[in-house]
């Protein structure tokens, strides 16, 4: 051990929960996107911001994918000036916008699964071909075709690179916060 | 070292081998006939051992003096002086006359026998009463261990002073003479529970210590020598750094050359309870050398027992609350329901016979309200009884929407016989047909909801990232625990009252990390057995995440 043994230090770990409102903490700490310290940090953000009858400035939570259907809805609804110094409306309000954002996350997600699994047919397609061609110069029948653990990690991270470079939102784009 | 150099004196008796056994004896023989006075004594003897000095403040008659008479018998020869100051004491009461023939030679001497210069253990009562007088020769002689006798500087035996005061310094040109003792104590009267033994005292024998057990000047200066030697772990140098920012914060005045003699006290420690490395357990004694009022070696020992966990058990509030919450997202996880669908993602519904359909709406039997009867309809070519003669064809089936009853169908006539006769009757009222129905639209066919694989993933990435944190927290714990059992049980300086609450807070601690664990591994399994979607293709040949 390096270091001497500190007591608290397992609790004082987590010493920034204490600045996530107490209404939100279960759904905060459940939302499983970006980091917690991020979450807590873009809640009290947003937060701040609504007190101040102004949308927040982006943050590493929520992203922008996530957070632009709640800004555009806010916008158009013409709610912030309202929360300006509200505090139990800015609570009330978040509760829902932090509920819109577990959505768009879980709807982001599926798209990417999505992706990903087009990329995947896209592969599985390519290779079935090559080993049709390769078993019809040998002169012996096709075997089934896998795909590898590091080409699966590939298509994966190009399936999320793809969404993140403005792959259309396709059934998520124009969500509200309903 | 100390039995390496006893021994090859062979002076040693043979049952107390061990050096650090002897120490622990010696002690106990200099404690026998005190009451409450063993931090006292402890301190006395480790002071002089790390070659520093022990201040013990504290009201008339608490046997301040006593400890002082009584460590001199751990020494061999060890020649002792005592004196109590007041604002008058000159020179010649604490160094000695002036030499009458040396002032006829035209030389400023003492005569220094029986006085501090030649003494090995001093007890300077009332100290801080020392005026200026005597208070740089003093100095000299506490910090140097060197004496100005007139022209020349003598070396003192000097092992250690025990200064007593029943008040603080007052004044700034005491706060050299009161940064010469590293140890502080402050001595209160008896317990109540220890008054019955203060009272059943006799006389006030000198402790009887086998010379034998007797500690010499040589190997007083081989357990220095050897604590030099003694290496000062990472951890113990971090709780050094963190405590001295604590003192920083709280304008509790530590100077550079005290935090160095702080170190050597360390070493010292760890040597003579036969060890080569310092332990974050030695540093209990921290709390009797970095307080200037005695209020604040409270709020020392308080900073070190909860940076080492002794003072309360982990509170484990904030984690809690987190494994709550996960809890009862599982849970809510765990009781969503979703409509079923098929292979082509339509959505199913309970069909009236009870299978999945896609359909929506179905049909089903009718009863009557009221009575509860099954409700049918008349055969097609049912017939009613007419003036008890005649038959006549049953024109409505349904009765009006109504449907007939068993009974009511038991009125009613086929081909001119009475129902109950009909040969077919039994397959007719078996038949599904044969039931009156209503239009209703169907249940949709629920099933537990199966999670996207890339959901379950990231809440057991957020689980893991906790349960992560926890199990390291567990090792240190471990480790902690096990450096307690192995460095504190046996300690020669740190008192009993310390140690066995100490370990009992710790294993509270560790039943609380245990707890946490456990429900948050439980939170984990329950993640990893949520139904899921469709696997993605990765599942066909990347390795599930596991644990």
């Amino acid at each position: 051990m390096s270091d001497v043994f500190d007591a608290a230090s397992l609790e004082r770990r987590y010493a920034f929960l204490d600045d996530c409102p107490a209404h939100l903490f279960a759904q905060v700490v459940t939302l499983p996107d970006g980091t917690l310290p991020e979450r807590v940090a873009g809640v009290q953000r947003w937060r701040d911001a609504l007190l101040a009858g102004r949308l927040p400035p982006s943050g590493p939570w929520p992203t922008e994918a996530v957070a632009s259907p709640v800004r555009k809805a806010l916008t158009e609804l013409g709610l912030v000036r309202f929360c300006e110094a509200q505090p139990e409306l800015v609570d009330d309000l978040l509760v829902d916008l932090v509920a819109a954002f577990a959505r768009q996350t879980d709807a982001l997600r599926t798209e990417v699964t999505e992706r990903f699994r087009e990329l995947d047919a896209l592969e599985r397609r390519r290779l079935s071909a090559e080993e049709d061609a390769r078993a019809q110069r040998e002169k012996r029948e096709a075997r089934v075709v896998s795909i590898d653990a590091e080409t699966l990690h590939r298509l994966r991270e190009q399936a999320e690179r793809d969404h993140r470079e403005g792959a259309p939102c396709r059934r998520t784009g124009d969500r509200d916060l309903g | 070292m100390l039995n390496e150099i006893t021994q090859s004196e062979g002076s040693i008796p043979a049952e107390i081998t061990d050096p650090v056994e002897r120490l622990r004896q010696l002690c106990a023989a200099l404690l026998k006939g005190l009451v409450e006075r063993d931090l006292s004594i402890r301190l006395a003897l480790l002071a002089t051992l790390a070659g520093e000095h022990l201040l013990l403040i504290g009201p008339p008659g608490t046997a301040k003096s006593l400890v002082a008479r009584r460590l001199r018998f751990a020494f061999h020869g060890a020649t002792y002086f005592e004196r109590l100051l007041t604002r008058f004491t000159v020179p010649e009461e604490i160094f000695g006359p002036l030499s009458i023939k040396g002032l006829e030679e035209d030389r400023y001497e003492r005569i220094t026998r029986s006085f501090l210069p030649t003494a090995s253990i001093a007890f300077l009562d009332e100290i801080f009463k020392a005026n200026s007088a005597i208070l740089n020769a003093l100095l000299t002689i506490l910090n140097e261990r060197e004496f100005d006798n007139g022209a020349s500087r003598v070396r003192t035996p000097l092992l250690a002073v025990v200064g007593a005061s029943n008040e603080l310094p007052q004044g700034e040109e005491l706060d050299a003479l009161y940064d010469r003792f590293l140890l502080r104590l402050h001595i209160d009267p008896v317990s109540k529970s220890g008054f019955r033994a203060l009272i059943g005292l006799r006389g006030e024998s000198a402790p009887k210590v086998p010379a034998t057990w007797k500690l010499t000047e040589q190997e007083l200066r081989s357990v220095q020598e050897a604590a030099q030697g003694i290496e000062v772990p990472a951890d113990v140098v971090t709780l050094l750094c963190e405590l001295r920012d604590w003192c920083v914060a709280e304008k509790l005045r530590v100077s550079d050359r005290r935090w160095r003699k702080v170190v050597k006290l360390l070493q010292v420690s760890a040597a003579t309870n036969g060890r080569t490395r310092v332990s974050v357990w030695d540093c209990w004694l921290l709390q009797h050398c970095l307080w200037d009022a005695p209020e604040q070696r409270k709020k020392v020992y308080d900073w070190y027992a909860s940076r080492v966990g002794t003072s309360t058990a982990l509170d484990p509030a904030r984690l809690t609350q987190f494994v709550v919450a996960w809890e009862a997202k599982l849970k809510s996880d765990q009781e969503s329901r979703s409509q079923r669908r098929n292979a082509k993602g339509q959505a199913l519904y309970k069909g009236t016979d009870g299978k999945p359909t896609i359909e929506t709406r179905g049909r089903v039997p009718m009863i009557r309200e009221g009575t509860n009867d099954s409700l049918y309809l008349a055969p097609a070519n049912a017939q009613v009884r007419h003036n008890h003669y005649y038959w006549l064809n049953l024109e409505d089936r349904t009765n009006g929407g109504n449907g007939f009853t068993l009974k009511e169908l038991d009125a009613l006539g086929v081909g001119e016989q009475p129902f109950p006769n009909w040969r077919d009757r039994t397959a007719y009222l078996a038949e599904p047909t044969s039931r009156l129905t209503r239009d209703t639209d169907l249940t949709p066919l629920l099933e537990p909801t199966r999670q996207k694989q890339a959901y379950i993933d990231a809440c057991l990435c957020e689980v893991d990232a906790i349960l992560d944190n926890v199990v390291q927290y567990q090792a240190g714990l471990q480790a902690h625990v096990e450096s307690m059992e192995r460095d504190i049980r046996s300690h020669l300086w740190v008192t009993a009252d310390f140690v066995e609450p100490a370990a009992q807070t710790l294993q509270r601690t560790m039943t609380e990390v245990e707890t946490l664990l456990h429900r948050a591994t439980e939170v984990r399994k329950g993640f990893e057995l949520l139904p899921r979607e469709n696997p993605d293709p990765a599942l066909a040949t990347a390795p599930a995440v596991a644990r």
